[in-house]
């Protein structure tokens, strides 16, 4: 009996540490996800500023199977551009000339992407690190979470670039949908606020 | 209870019969262009409510905001956003003016051919004053209720913007009641009129922040 009774301890214990380790690994392989993950459309009034300049639209963010759809709308209601951020890149749907010269489309990408965390598609270039996450990659970012793992913070992580962008979010409700999103540049006098109209 | 059921249904139906209105070829144009001339000519001001719709493919429900209208001769407009956000521009063939929340901006309409014709066609739109077959191929309809002219722009620089415009014209008064700007079948902004007042007494300082 006691030898039954200490076998018996012996594959309970085994079984609990089995779990207790499975759990522990799937905790390892938690990644934090774009606040866009549901399919939801959300809508943010937009306020961009360049130096003194200033101007106001609507944005519409919206997760299209495994890209983002961006479209920005005048208050009066004309689209003035429209595009996807893929895996491969930005694609303009809709767009003045002017940003589809290279070197805007190439800040449009990196900023874009850094709002909508497109970055967190791929899992497998995800990794602990602190109380955050890094991704890497071409671009890579970092990102920071709350006590209730909302991402509060993310930023480009390339060392040697000017073009250091940083999206702060901000949530005044319970939700994972940002209240709030702030984008700014370390070297250029730009950014980006946006306030949640609708989700 | 049974004539309450019944009334709320016939209210019901009413109100989608309305909406559906069937437009055919419209019998008389020149009638109706007299009309919309003379409404364009005898009108100095107007002061409307309006409700903006944005319909986009990509969302189930259209995004509402709502306002005032300001218009008065000669090509001064203002549109005043007051829900969800506040937000004003002025458009007085010169500049645009833009009141943000407090912050206000201005831009050279004449430094942008684009803003000149844009400013143009609204202007116009508003007033009923678009019926300028040069600038557009043109196809009058009407209903019951409405004329209907829908145009579609000639010029290339609007057409990047704008595919067509659908324009609905009371047939009692030849007053605007509502503007679709067309970017795509699925994607356009609807503009309707409510609460308008002609010709009454619109202070110059309405057009300035």
């Amino acid at each position: 009996m006691n030898f039954l009774s200490s076998r018996l301890i012996k594959v309970i214990l085994f079984f609990s540490f089995c779990t207790l380790f499975g759990k522990t690994r799937a905790q390892e392989f938690l990644t934090p996800n774009s606040f866009l993950d549901s399919g939801k459309p959300l809508v943010y009034n937009a306020v961009f500023q360049y130096k003194e300049y200033s101007f106001s639209g609507l944005m519409v963010l919206k997760k299209q199977e495994e890209d983002y759809r961006v479209v920005l709308l005048s208050k009066l209601g004309p689209t003035i551009m429209d595009f996807l951020l893929t895996e491969n890149g930005l694609e303009y749907i809709t767009a003045p000339e002017v940003m589809k010269k290279k070197i805007v489309a190439n800040l449009m990408e990196q900023d874009f992407d850094l709002l909508v965390l497109q970055k967190l598609e791929d899992e497998q270039k995800i990794r602990n690190k602190g109380k955050g996450f890094k991704v890497k990659g071409k671009q890579p970012i970092k990102i920071m979470l709350d006590e209730e793992a909302r991402i509060i913070e993310a930023k480009t992580n390339k060392f040697f670039s000017i073009l250091k962008s940083r999206a702060l979010f901000y949530h005044t409700n319970d939700d994972a949908i940002p209240d709030e999103i702030c984008l700014s540049h370390k070297f250029v006098k730009m950014k980006i606020e946006m306030n949640l109209l609708r989700q | 209870m049974y004539k309450l059921v019944i009334g709320l249904l016939l209210i019901s139906v009413s109100a989608v019969y309305a909406q559906n209105e069937e437009f055919a070829a419209m019998q008389n144009i020149e009638t109706f262009k007299k009309g919309i001339s003379d409404m364009a000519k005898s009108t100095t001001s107007i002061k409307a409510s309006f409700k903006q719709e944005k319909y986009l493919s990509i969302l189930s429900e259209a995004v509402a905001s709502s306002g005032e209208m300001y218009f008065k001769k000669p090509g001064r407009l203002k549109w005043a956003y007051t829900s969800p956000y506040n937000y004003a521009i002025v458009l007085n063939g010169e500049e645009i003016k833009i009141n943000d929340e407090g912050k206000v901006n201005s831009f050279a309409i004449n430094n942008s051919k684009v803003f000149k014709q844009i400013n143009d066609l609204i202007i116009k739109s508003v007033q009923g004053d678009v019926l300028q077959e040069d600038e557009f191929d043109i196809v009058f309809k009407e209903s019951k209720s409405l004329y209907l002219a829908q145009l579609t722009p000639i010029n290339n620089n609007i057409k990047d913007y704008i595919t067509h415009i659908d324009v609905y014209f009371e047939k009692n008064d030849f007053s605007v009641k509502k503007i679709k700007l067309f970017e795509s079948e699925d994607d356009y902004t609807l503009i309707t009129f409510q609460k308008k007042q002609f010709n009454v007494s619109i202070s110059d300082n309405e057009f300035s922040f």
